[in-house]
């Protein structure tokens, strides 16, 4: 063999390592699935006090202001499908229940994929009240719908003690064909690595549009609206002592700056992920972004080494109490 | 040959009722899903490569036009590329910034008794936060050049009042910073801000319609 052609071989070995590296145990995405619909369920029924306001037809529908607000080539959504207050609420409802399915497991792919519709069609039928939190569901359900997350901590599990350990929605094809030879897919592990990568530039993309002279100055714990909200944390002990401002503000652009890309030296994990934590459960709670942060917590579980949390999961499972909770194909 | 379909019988053509397998009755659908799934799994050797090229131009895609913007250029796409702008997560990871969320819209209520309420809207009194934060979203677009949304917010404001007002005057506001140089280490200046308004319009209430503010209006 030519060095070259070894090389080259070597290459392609390690890309393909890197983007499909050994397929993570369904523990993982279950609990990255658990998380994002919990917070997706609550995303919606807090969306149900105003529904009729946000996505009525009243001036939502008028092309010319969606065109200017949201610049995608097709804006589709199902609320410009369906006209009168009873189908909007029936859609709501739907795009409740399909989120509850996801939470459940139910083939978590379709209601994955079916949540993912729902959020666009908020998203696309009313662009002037879109949140960060909109994005980043948008962002955990495109992944979620690419890998069958419901295989663990789902409702459709055996039944029998003797039943075939197969993943769920496939229980009816174990009789008939050849299982593959691992029980975990093997491009379940391609979508958490996009997912990675994807958070590496969305804290990087952060902190960078931070570099601005109003972060820079160290004010943003004195942001207008934060002010007239209130605060968990005392705001004028914080405005008393500048130094200490500018160090807070100052520390979380560091922290986004160098987070995306610390995250990947193996030794530096663990640390920056309980720094991470820390940091979204304190402007969580104490800026009121609660929801927001708490996703991003779920969405860094992609960084946890996925042994670990299946341990977790191992953990969680006896605590349920649900015989009909599916088990892990490898346990 | 009962790939996956076993309720049909193999010879005779006669519908055989489904018998159910270890988790319940069988379905066409979950039977069409795990077809395919086992048709990936097959394949998969050959689709290594094809993916993650196709995760890479994905993933470069959300690097450069985040949400439809470069954060890196200060670049705002009129048209974005259209599947990169399904990610429309705020480059600010949901902090609040003087960048984007701090227009709301201002209102001057005069009422039938001759009393004048101001007002703002999103009202801060909205609960839980995450309703209040989609409401201040609206109100920031609304704050900008959007006719449109500037009538709709006018309706909205009406329709929360307990009687109709003789007139209503809707002023665009938005926040404006007097610290703005770096501070650390040094102490700050001070959190003091001023609010710019901006008339957009009037709701006359005896002939029940809205008035933009007109061009003339605006050079004033």
């Amino acid at each position: 063999m030519k060095p070259s052609q070894s090389l080259a071989r070597r290459a392609y070995s390690a890309w393909l390592s890197f983007w499909f590296p050994t397929p993570a145990p369904y523990g993982q995405l279950a609990l990255i699935r658990i998380g994002t619909a919990l917070i997706l369920l609550y995303a919606l029924f807090v969306g149900s006090f105003d529904l009729e306001a946000r996505v009525g037809q009243a001036i939502w529908s008028d092309p010319a202001t969606r065109a200017a607000l949201d610049p995608i080539g097709w804006p589709f959504s199902v609320f410009l499908w369906v006209q009168g207050t009873w189908w909007l609420w029936a859609m709501h409802v739907l795009a409740m229940l399909v989120a509850a399915a996801l939470l459940a497991g139910v083939v978590t792919p379709l209601t994955a994929a079916l949540s993912l519709f729902f959020q666009l069609s908020y998203a696309h039928y009313n662009p002037a009240m879109l949140l960060g939190l909109d994005g980043l569901l948008v962002l955990a359900l495109t992944y979620l719908s690419l890998v069958p997350s419901g295989r663990v901590l789902g409702v459709f599990g055996r039944v029998e003690s003797d039943a075939p350990l197969y993943p769920p929605y496939l229980a009816y094809l174990a009789d008939e064909l050849p299982r593959p030879p691992d029980a975990v897919l093997p491009w379940c592990a391609l979508p958490v690595r996009v997912l990675q990568v994807h958070l590496s530039l969305l804290y990087l993309h952060s902190a960078l549009s931070k570099l601005t002279t109003d972060w820079l100055a160290g004010s943003a714990l004195w942001h207008p609206r934060l002010v007239a909200l209130g605060a968990l944390v005392p705001l004028e002990t914080l405005q008393a002592t500048p130094y200490l401002t500018s160090l807070i503000t100052y520390g979380l652009v560091l922290f986004e700056l160098f987070y995306g890309v610390l995250i990947w030296v193996r030794p530096l994990r663990y640390p920056l992920l309980v720094l991470a934590l820390g940091v979204h459960l304190t402007v969580g709670i104490a800026w009121g972004l609660l929801p927001f942060n708490l996703l991003l917590i779920v969405l860094n579980l992609a960084f946890v080494p996925p042994a670990h949390l299946q341990s977790l999961v191992r953990f969680i499972r006896p605590l349920l109490v649900l015989p009909w909770v599916a088990n892990d194909a490898r346990d | 040959m009962t790939l996956g379909v076993s309720s049909y019988s193999e010879g005779g053509g006669r519908r055989r009722r489904a018998e159910p397998g270890p988790y319940g009755p069988r379905h066409p659908l979950l039977n069409l899903l795990g077809r395919i799934e086992q048709s990936l799994a097959q394949a998969w050797p050959l689709l290594r490569l094809p993916l993650s090229l196709l995760a890479v131009a994905h993933l470069v895609l959300v690097a450069l036009f985040p949400g439809g913007r470069n954060a890196l250029l200060g670049y705002r796409a009129e048209q974005a590329p259209t599947y990169a702008s399904l990610f429309q997560v705020p480059d600010t990871l949901g902090f609040y910034t003087t960048g984007g969320t701090d227009g709301f819209i201002v209102y001057k209520i005069y009422t039938q008794d001759g009393g004048v309420v101001d007002g703002v809207f999103p009202d801060t009194g909205v609960a839980p936060r995450l309703r209040y934060d989609r409401w201040a979203t609206a109100g920031n677009a609304a704050s900008g050049p959007y006719p449109a949304l500037h009538a709709y917010v006018s309706r909205y404001v009406l329709h929360q009042l307990p009687s109709p007002p003789v007139r209503m005057e809707l002023f665009a506001a938005r926040w404006s910073w007097d610290r703005n140089s770096l501070t650390f280490p040094w102490p700050g200046k001070g959190p003091d801000t001023t609010l710019e308004l901006r008339r957009l319009g009037n709701y006359n209430g005896l002939t029940r319609t809205w008035e933009p503010v007109s061009k003339e209006d605006k050079r004033q």
